[in-house]
């Protein structure tokens, strides 16, 4: 190649020496961008005027860059010919002749990019079906190994790294509480405020009291604080698995013995199953709160709200909806540190595992939600 | 090296730091065409920075980068994206595109820059990635490559607009021995057969040794010796002496 690049055009002329037979001449500078532009007229006037035979004489090229090789390697593998046509490349200089022989048609033919065979819909079903079926195997194993991990760590303490529990509790459970507050004080005030007026057409604005206790304690507090712990924990869990996979720390750990499973995922299970009832109380009473302060602008007085309240709000559902927390806990961590573990290598796939987790966390909630309401009709509770 | 070739590569004056802390000063040197050009340094020294510096990551507190008539500190725009084009850098760990396949990693600047047609870009790739000894590879995942065929592959991209000259970035960190001087062996066949100018930060003494026909080394904010690595040995300054011996183990 040589030393300067002018920014210079490069040139060609076609000839017909006879039926079929032409030759082309190239000259001047052929780099990335005048290249561009030869190939695509010397397409053009080649399908207009095909050659079944063309010598492409290049001892006028002055500067030929990869683009110029390239263009040289196409004519010669006949791209621009009609089929069977050839083409024969001649008078390059040796500076270019030598970089136009260490590429060959065949380096070419063997290793471009083929086209990736399509499935056929039975191979793609097929894929899928095993494709689930090894994914519920791994969920299945991995519940039992969690379960066995929780108690057999629970039966000897010492095992449990309660500093570990600890540390997620504080930042899944404690550093969570401002985002749960703000949104259960608005859930709770939305509430009051879209049941004040029909409740209004009947006289009836002092259950707005009732269906602020019954919803907030047996479904929308435990809903609520599984999706916000589902988007803020469940995938800080799998981003950090994740990330100790990618860098090997996964690795490291077993090749000392210890098991990932009850060394970093039971402690964050357990949290996970200890603070959510324990936010979903806190959230109750705060959204419970919210929908008391507009009752009050509503002019009922405190006592009245309280009186109709206790009425129908009784420890059950409280205990419904911590029960719910409970599960809700345990599906969001177990879910959050499966999809850590599952990470694979590569710049996206940890956040490939976070937003597998929050979007496989919220789908279980709700599933889990929805067996617990058909339950719980059926239980008469 | 011939003290007359042409200099494609002028730092003046520069001065390079982190918020207000300093970390090199002053530094002055030529690069020449066609030349392996080292710049040695212990750890910490500042000549990964140096070289984030040259090719424009970052903006110094003083001084200039020339690549031929061309300031890349000054230039903006157009003028800016023009000069970058003159070179190609091969990062310490290659830094290839996970989501792209081998010869997509390649064919990205191509794509970006150029009008060719896709066969074009093809040909191009495999014939670059056919100089790094890595066509075979091309419809292969950068994860699925070992980390010395990553560089390769990173080379081969960074070679793909033909830019004048290449830096590299400690490319022998992370490889055994014989991958290491089978990198050093690219180096050099790319310069001879390509006329190419290459740019080497390094501290590894045998790569030096292998590759290098001039360079700088850097120690306490300043250039401590300059010129082949024969004129850098014999430098009476101790710093360069601990260095040379501490790097190949005495």
């Amino acid at each position: 190649m040589p030393t300067t690049r002018p920014d210079s055009s490069a040139r060609f002329e076609l000839k017909a020496n006879g039926p079929g037979v032409g030759t082309l001449t190239l000259s001047g500078h052929l780099d990335a961008r005048s290249t561009a532009s030869v190939w695509k007229d010397l397409d053009a006037r080649l399908r207009h005027r095909p050659c079944t035979a063309l010598e492409v004489d290049a001892a006028g090229v002055e500067y030929c860059d990869g683009a110029g090789l390239a263009l040289l390697h196409f004519l010669s593998m006949g791209g621009m010919l009609p089929p069977g046509g050839k083409a024969t490349v001649r008078g390059l200089r040796p500076e270019f002749q030598n970089l136009y022989q260490r590429f060959t048609a065949e380096d070419y033919q063997r290793n471009r990019p083929q086209a990736p065979k399509p499935n056929s819909v039975p191979e793609e079903v097929g894929r899928a079906v095993v494709a689930a079926a090894n994914e519920i195997e791994e969920e299945v194993a991995f519940i039992g190994e969690v379960s066995q991990g929780l108690v057999a760590n629970l039966a000897r303490p010492k095992a449990m790294r309660w500093g570990e529990v600890l540390r997620v509790f504080e930042q899944a459970g404690v550093n969570a509480l401002p985002i749960i507050s703000l949104i259960s004080l608005l859930i709770g005030l939305i509430i009051a405020f879209e049941a004040a007026s029909p409740f209004a057409m009947f006289g009836a604005q002092i259950f707005i009291a009732n269906l602020l206790g019954i919803t907030m304690a047996r479904e929308l507090s435990g809903l609520m604080t599984a999706i916000i712990l589902a988007g803020r924990s469940g995938s800080a869990f799998a981003a950090e698995l994740g990330t100790m996979k990618v860098t090997e720390e996964l690795n490291a750990l077993e090749t000392f013995g210890l098991n990932p499973i009850r060394f970093l995922v039971v402690q964050r299970v357990l949290a996970g199953i200890l603070l959510t009832p324990l936010l979903t109380i806190y959230s109750i009473f705060v959204a419970i709160l919210g929908g008391v302060l507009v009752m009050v602008a509503m002019g009922f007085p405190l006592a009245t709200i309280y009186h109709q309240m206790a009425q129908t709000l009784g420890y059950k559902d409280i205990l419904i909806g911590v029960g719910k927390g409970v599960i809700f806990g345990a599906l969001i961590a177990g879910v959050g540190c499966l999809r850590g573990l599952q990470t694979r290598q590569g710049p996206s796939a940890v956040g490939e595992s976070t937003t597998r987790s929050v979007v496989t966390g919220i789908l279980l909630v709700i599933v889990a939600d929805a067996v617990v309401a058909v339950l719980l009709y059926f239980l008469h509770l | 090296m011939n003290e007359t070739k042409e200099v494609v590569i002028t730092v003046k004056a520069l001065t390079v730091g982190y918020g207000e802390k300093v970390i090199l000063e002053k530094l002055d040197f030529e690069v020449r065409r066609g030349e392996v050009f080292v710049i040695l340094g212990g750890s910490g020294c500042g000549k990964s920075t140096l070289l984030k510096h040259m090719i424009g990551l970052y903006e110094p507190m003083a001084g200039e980068v020339w690549f031929g008539p061309d300031n890349l500190v000054t230039a903006q725009g157009e003028d800016r994206i023009r000069i970058l084009r003159k070179f190609g850098v091969m990062y310490q760990s290659g830094a290839l595109f996970g989501s792209l396949t081998v010869l997509e990693n390649v064919t990205l600047p191509l794509d970006e820059f150029t009008d060719l047609p896709t066969q074009a870009k093809e040909l191009i790739a495999l014939a670059k990635l056919k100089l790094v000894a890595m066509e075979t590879a091309a419809s292969q995942m950068p994860a699925d490559l070992s980390g010395g065929m990553q560089k390769r592959a990173a080379i081969a991209r960074a070679m793909a607009m033909d830019p004048d000259v290449l830096f590299f970035d400690e490319h022998t960190t992370g490889l055994d021995p014989v991958m290491a001087a089978e990198l050093d062996r690219t180096i050099l066949r790319l310069r001879e057969k390509l006329h190419i100018t290459v740019v080497v930060v390094t501290h590894d003494m045998t790569s030096i040794r292998r590759i290098a026909d001039r360079g700088i080394m850097i120690a306490d904010k300043h250039i401590v010796a300059a010129g082949s690595i024969r004129e850098m040995e014999q430098s009476g300054d101790a710093r360069v002496i601990n260095f040379f011996m501490r790097q190949e183990g005495h």
